[in-house]
């Protein structure tokens, strides 16, 4: 069985990030990305940490070439290959194991990229470049480790239920690291959550609950002029579970929940937008919910 | 494909730039410029005003400068092989191979300047016209070689590559004079070889195998400070 260890590891912006697993998927909420990409970069062993220390099967990723080879790696910022067509360049970049042409079609059907094959590299868009690399890094044979940033963030479901179904599988026998914003995808991944804070601080394992709990992440508090027509208009939006709204202040105030602080804050800026409300502050609706715990008047 | 060449191939793409086109054309118009203007101020002694200055001076190290920034995506030694780095691939061994590459176009571009100073600034009469055509060619190529070596290592010092512009002046700065610290540049070197001031009144013989020694020590020292 294979063993990731972290023990102290400090890298801007990450503080004393500590963590051991198994095999096994854990999950890390983030609270803003660059911690996040941060992580995965030092789990790539593409970054070196400036304190403490990282093991896989206790060597580390950042000194071992031929160990960076078995693992299977999503960045946050999924950069082009070098080559003049899609098939040549990961032949050249891929270890010998997946350089042959049946691993470089498999990898490219997992992707759906096989029309593009004869393509530039440069040509792919962004989520096809992610797409490509999540293939690659499902398709390594018998991964040491899968770091993956965001390995659920595709637009196609179809891919997403492919990435799920490889990931049950792998974790059998791999520690997998999924880092996440999304608490929908995080629930979704299951396994151990932790929570990456934007200080960089990583605390855990959180209970799941404290992860999908809406207020937790994705409350936001909207000051406006109209709090009844804005309100109305967030309530028909997606990614939107709760709305209320208070008149007793001068401009009113609306609070909306969701699952995740990307759907609620997409749906506020749709909502403000067709309305054509005059917003005056967005605010975290952490405040409005420890005051109300504190037994306090609302902020 | 082995890792040494994978690196070769990669840096061969990357310095299909503009930029370094660019920058290697606008050397070759400088040093034909300049080449024509010594020669029509003075013929006598023009190609070795052209050599020492504007080849030899500005063109050589400046192209071994822009070559090795563009392998080094105008950031640290290595920065640009990350992409292929996480998936096994040694970066010391990539370093080396696109260094490889980044020694021989500097050593052919510093060639060509050489002999397009000698088309404008020599006289086609003059019967030494191919022997030192020949001679500056070979220390031309020396000295491309030798910077590259010696901006790769400089490349590897600060956060962000910043220790060749660092390289850039000490080069300019010390090896201008004759005093030990131009014996430590490539500059101080070259220039004794091309029949000027020797640095610590070093021999042409020991000069050159003391560009070779620095040269080979800031490749080891560059590949060195590569993480694996």
């Amino acid at each position: 069985m294979h063993q990731l260890e972290l023990s102290n590891v400090w890298c801007a912006p990450l503080q004393g990030v500590s963590l051991r697993t198994g095999s096994g998927c854990v999950v890390i909420v983030y609270e803003s990305e660059p911690p996040g990409a941060t992580l995965i970069n030092l789990l790539a062993g593409l970054t070196r940490p400036t304190r403490g220390a990282i093991r896989v099967d206790g060597q580390s990723p950042h000194q071992a070439p031929a160990l960076r080879g078995h693992f299977g790696t999503l960045l946050a910022n999924e950069e082009t290959l070098p080559g003049g067509r899609l098939d040549e360049a990961l032949g050249r970049a891929l270890a010998p194991q997946l350089a042959t042409d049946a691993a470089i079609s498999a990898i490219l059907a997992a992707a759906d990229l096989q029309e593009e094959r004869s393509k530039h590299p440069t040509l792919l868009s962004y989520e096809q470049r992610r797409k490509l690399a999540l293939s690659i890094a499902l398709a390594t044979p018998a991964p040491k480790l899968l770091a993956l940033f965001e390995p659920l963030m595709f637009s196609e479901p179809a891919f997403r239920e492919r990435v799920m179904a490889s990931l049950v599988e792998l974790a059998e026998s791999t520690p997998i690291v999924s880092v996440t914003a999304s608490a929908r995808d995080a629930t979704a991944l299951g396994g151990t959550l932790y929570f990456l804070s934007s200080l960089g601080i990583l605390r855990g394992p959180v209970p799941v609950d404290e992860v999908r709990e809406p207020e937790a992440k994705a409350g936001f508090l909207v000051e406006c002029d109209d709090p009844a027509r804005l309100a109305q208009a967030l309530s028909t939006q997606p990614g939107v579970s709760d709305v209320r709204w208070f008149e007793e202040h001068t401009l009113g105030l609306v609070e909306a929940r969701g699952p995740d602080i990307f759907s609620v804050s997409q749906a506020i800026a749709n909502a403000v937008l067709d309305t054509g409300s005059n917003v005056r502050a967005v605010r975290s609706a952490r405040r409005l919910r420890d005051a109300e715990h504190a037994g306090g008047p609302r902020p | 494909m082995n890792t040494t060449a994978l690196g070769a191939r990669s840096a061969g793409e990357q310095l299909r730039s503009r930029l370094v086109g660019l920058g290697a054309g606008l050397m070759l118009v400088l040093v034909a410029c300049i080449a024509r203007l010594e020669r029509s101020e003075l013929a006598s002694g023009a190609l070795d005003r052209s050599l020492f200055g504007v080849v030899f001076g500005w063109a050589l190290p400046l192209t071994a400068f822009l070559i090795v920034s563009d392998i080094c995506s105008q950031r640290r030694l290595a920065f640009g092989f990350d992409r292929l780095a996480r998936f096994g691939h040694s970066r010391r061994w990539l370093v080396a191979g696109s260094l490889g590459v980044a020694g021989v176009l500097t050593a052919l571009l510093s060639v060509l300047y050489v002999w397009v100073a000698l088309g404008f600034a020599a006289s086609w009469q003059s019967p030494q016209l191919l022997g030192d055509g020949l001679t500056s060619s070979w220390i031309a190529a020396l000295g491309g070689i030798s910077y590259v070596a010696w901006f790769a290592f400089w490349s590897s010092v600060g956060r962000n590559g910043g220790g060749r512009f660092i390289g850039l002046i000490l080069d300019w700065g010390v090896g201008l004079g004759s005093t030990f610290g131009a014996s430590l540049v490539p500059r101080g070197h070259l220039r004794n070889l091309l029949g000027g001031l020797p640095p610590i009144g070093l021999g042409q013989g020991s000069s050159s195998l003391l560009l070779l020694g620095l040269s080979a020590v800031c490749l080891a020292l560059a590949l060195w400070r590569v993480d694996p």
